[in-house]
């Protein structure tokens, strides 16, 4: 494959080469943690963690009371396959290190894991912050002094509950309750780490804010827990990535991400997931978009053995606009289950969804949407597009669209196709001197470019990259 | 009130039924006895919920003294569009009685077979057997269950190898008594080549109550045939109607089914098109009109097993003062379906408030070689529509009846057969009007 003509500078890499037929972030750091962990979930788990954080009471109680809402709820029994997870078997609780805000003084080992993955190097080139978490904790954190100056606060989530225990209260679990689902029951009850964003007022953060998220212990359980407030009128663009080295048993990423976006404020929210193909990434996203305000989710599912992730939006104020991008790509042992839900609530409200996915070597993407218009949200309009490529005979692709449209001045539309990589495009590009698996890179790179032209340059490039390489020996 | 075992022997040793017949009532019996009234919960009835709706079993009976008759009451009641005098054969079932003629010109040569299903039964196990109840599971709900236990009346239909019916096969199935309930069962069993249009048709005439209408229909179509099945449901607003189609497709068979859904109370229609041959052109037409306290739920799935295929369907309504509607399709392509072309489509047009449609169209694609796309839309009337139709002086009633028969011409235009095509316009006409 021609990669020179792609990425000249990323051809002359030696260890760029090596790892092409590898999961690239498969490798996995002998760490030594500061304590011993210990597997399997109890009510004695919970008051380890809440007793570690030295939490106030009210989150250990609402822990106590998660737990008992994820016993009581059954597995879902729709979506992908979940049989397989032994919640006794998982750590529930790992904590790597104390958290540092100098890269130079993280333990050795955590540093190298960051340094691999290029952290440092995209901070200082285009980050307004980053947070990076290993394991359970946030190990390091910085925030650009001009945002803080300006007032935005953008922390992780257990100092936020610490330094800013109001603001933490009035908002925790709001958005997506405790009993919202299992996997959120399961999120409330040991979460730790995460991300904590509080937007003044006609603030505008704008560059990226960033998190990174790696698991490296095997059957490690994360649970990040993510909160972001963006005041009236104010603008932020948040960027989470995640990976996790190769191991022969499962580990389980269960996150809560609960955004509020009040009025006439925009928030973007951007996921690219690259967890290896043993860890079972199973979600709740939830964003409530306030008068004349813009949430975004742009959501990429590169990896993961098992992802069932839906980021919703609920448009309760007059005039707010959703809009979700949503990339999946399947290989060999996936199975992504991505989607979106909008609830209209208030009047005026539109939303867009355009949904992308791939399928290969076995795998089976999927899109699983819902989109609701109360009644009395007069006016409200929505469009579904969903495209899904099946590259050879062994993959699957599957779309459930739900709309339900209580309103007589709503409108919906859906749109849905599958097909295969044309011939007749094959083609045209072969007779141009561009060889099959180049062409079939090129085709599917043009396929999603919806999506990647939205994303911020580093992160487009990135995904281009990562197709290109799982592109990488897919013509038989 | 309700349904008993006994109900179901009872109705076996009427016809005198071989033991065969009566094996499978009792199994799909052991079905009802074991099943409950769906919930919201099972994602099948997910936007349909029988207890909200006030439905129970225990409202409705069979009606008593079942037997066969080859009498044909007078009157279908003046509900009832005659569709044409010209027909391959004629049935109805009135309560208790199930009468089907022939015009004998036609049919006596090349062993053609029109019938009832139970005269089918006795004189004609030999082709009943291995179809009858083949697609048809009696265990994929309660109400599957109890129609399988309890079945009576419904045609048969036979056309031999390179055999064609022109004319339509029409049979009524009317319910005549507030509280009792129908369960026809058709089998059309078409061979290699041969040609058939079958019309079934619902309704009720001063019922003044409920009745409970709980109907399949299997339609084998095999290698080349030319099948059109026509299903209209005009029930009186105290029905409930339950309707279990399911079609098997041969190679190079072309097969259209049309659902016309207009009254009753409620109604759920499930309809089931196995691919299993190669090169085939499968057409799936739905038309609905649901108004004041109606709820319809249609079900549909386009199951490609075999390669070369081609299905499109195309379901379109219009709702009006508090109707709910529900549509969820599937099409599913298995591994086998290479070079399938399949197509879906629901639109619902909303012409007031209260209205409400859900519409949930899904694929399952294992094969990549295929085109396949779904479209799904609700949305209301266009007022420049409807505002250029009265700026040229026709008022807004009839601008908006003008309307929704242009929405619904796309799917007539589908049909094809001039005399189906004929009747179900002059039903809308008068649905409209």
């Amino acid at each position: 494959m021609a990669i020179e003509q792609f990425d000249p500078v990323l051809a002359e890499n030696e260890a760029v080469r090596k790892i092409q037929e590898a999961y690239k972030y498969g490798w996995h750091d002998a760490t030594s943690y500061d304590e011993a962990p210990s597997r399997g979930l109890s009510h004695e788990v919970i008051d380890m963690i809440s007793d570690r954080k030295n939490e106030p009471d009210w989150m250990r109680k609402n822990r106590h009371k998660a737990l008992d809402y994820f016993y009581r709820r059954p597995m879902p029994t729709w979506g992908a396959d979940l049989s397989a997870i032994d919640f006794d078997n998982i750590f529930y609780y790992i904590k790597p290190t104390n958290k540092v805000s100098k890269w130079e003084d993280m333990p050795e080992s955590i540093k190298d894991t960051w340094d691999k993955l290029g952290i440092p190097e995209a901070e200082k080139n285009f980050l307004g912050g980053v947070t990076a978490q290993y394991e359970s904790e946030v190990v390091y954190h910085s925030t650009q002094k001009h945002l803080e100056e300006m007032g935005v606060i953008f922390t992780d989530m257990d100092s936020a509950l610490r330094d800013h225990p109001d603001l933490v209260k009035e908002y925790f679990g709001t958005i997506i309750p405790a009993n919202d689902n299992k996997f959120a029951a399961l999120n409330t009850a040991v979460w730790s780490g995460g991300s904590f964003i509080w937007v003044p007022k006609g603030v505008s953060v704008e560059v990226p804010l960033q998190a990174y998220f790696r698991i490296n212990q095997e059957n490690m359980g994360q649970f990040e827990r993510t909160l972001i407030i963006c005041e009236d009128e104010s603008w932020v663009h948040y960027v989470e990535g995640c990976s996790a080295p190769v191991y022969s048993s499962d580990s389980l990423h269960s996150a809560v991400v609960e955004i509020v976006v009040k009025d006439k404020a925009r928030c973007r929210y951007t996921t690219i997931q690259n967890w290896s193909n043993n860890v079972y990434n199973l979600v709740t996203k939830r964003a409530v978009a306030h008068k004349d305000a813009t949430m975004e989710w742009i959501d990429g599912n590169l990896g993961s053995k098992v992802t069932m992730k839906y980021p919703a939006v609920i448009l309760a104020g007059e005039g707010a606009k959703a809009e979700i991008l949503s990339v999946a790509y399947a290989g060999t042992g996936m199975h992504l289950d991505a989607g979106a839900k909008v609830t209209h609530v208030a009047p005026n409200t539109q939303s867009t969804i355009v949904s992308k996915s791939i399928s290969k070597d076995g795998g089976r993407a999927g899109y699983r949407g819902l989109v609701r218009i109360d009644d009395g949200a007069t006016n409200a309009r929505s469009t579904v597009r969903c495209d899904a490529l099946i590259l050879d005979e062994d993959s699957r692709s599957d779309t459930y669209p739900y709309n339900e449209i209580e309103e007589e001045t709503g409108s919906v539309g859906h749109e849905a196709t599958v097909s295969k990589v044309g011939d007749e495009q094959l083609f045209y590009l072969q007779s141009r001197g561009i060889d099959e698996t180049e062409a079939m890179s090129l085709i599917v790179r043009g396929f999603i470019e919806p999506i990647t032209k939205e994303l911020p340059l580093e992160y487009s490039v990135e995904l281009n990259r990562l197709i290109q390489l799982q592109m990488e020996g897919s013509i038989g | 009130m309700g349904f008993a075992r006994s109900d179901v022997e009872a109705l076996s040793a009427s016809l005198n039924e071989p033991d065969w017949v009566l094996e499978r009532r009792l199994e799909a019996w052991t079905w009802f006895e074991k099943m409950e009234l769906p919930g919201e919960k099972e994602e099948p009835w997910r936007y349909t919920n029988l207890a909200r709706l006030k439905f129970k079993l225990d409202d409705f009976s069979v009606v008593p003294a079942v037997g066969k008759e080859s009498v044909v009451p007078s009157s279908a009641g003046s509900s009832w569009v005659e569709l044409s005098p010209d027909r391959s054969g004629e049935g109805h079932q009135y309560g208790s009685t199930v009468s089907m003629t022939r015009p004998d010109m036609e049919l006596d040569s090349g062993g053609v077979i029109v019938a009832d299903i139970h005269t089918a039964i006795e004189q004609h196990p030999e082709l009943v057997k291995p179809h009858l109840f083949s697609q048809f599971d009696s265990a994929t709900h309660i109400f599957s269950a109890l129609h399988g236990a309890l079945f009576f009346g419904g045609a048969f239909i036979y056309v031999p190898r390179g055999k064609t019916l022109s004319l339509p096969v029409e049979y009524g199935c009317h319910i005549t008594k507030a509280g009792t309930s129908i369960f026809p069962h058709t089998l059309v069993v078409v061979e290699e080549n041969a040609e058939v249009c079958y019309l079934e048709r619902f309704s009720s005439s001063g019922l003044g109550g409920s009745g409970l209408s709980d109907a399949a229909i299997e339609v084998v179509a095999g290698q080349a045939s030319r099948v059109f099945v026509a299903t209209i449901q005009d029930y009186e607003k105290g029905v409930w109607h339950f309707h279990n189609h399911r079609y098997r497709t041969g190679r190079d068979a072309s097969f259209k089914s049309l659902v016309v859904t207009l009254g009753g109370k409620f109604s759920r229609t499930e309809v089931t098109t196995e691919i299993l041959g190669e090169g085939n052109s499968v057409d799936m037409m739905g038309i609905y009109l649901a108004g004041e306290g109606q709820h319809f739920d249609f079900r549909t799935l386009q199951d490609h097993a075999a390669p070369h295929s081609t299905s499109d369907l195309l379901y379109k309504g219009a709702l009006k003062d508090n109707a709910r509607t529900v549509y969820s399709g599937q099409i599913r392509v298995r591994p086998e379906g290479r070079e399938t072309d399949a197509y879906q489509t629901n639109r619902n047009l909303i012409l007031s408030d209260n209205a409400m449609a859900n519409s949930k169209p899904e694929l399952e694609i294992e094969n990549n070689d295929v085109r396949c796309s779904h479209a799904a839309s609700v949305g209301q009337m266009d007022e420049n529509e409807v505002f250029y139709l009265q700026s040229r002086g026709i008022d807004r009633i009839s601008a908006e009846r003008l309307i929704v028969k242009g929405f619904l011409e796309e799917v007539l235009g589908k049909v094809g057969r001039k005399d189906i095509r004929g009747m179900v316009e002059h039903l809308l006409e008068e649905k409209l009007s």
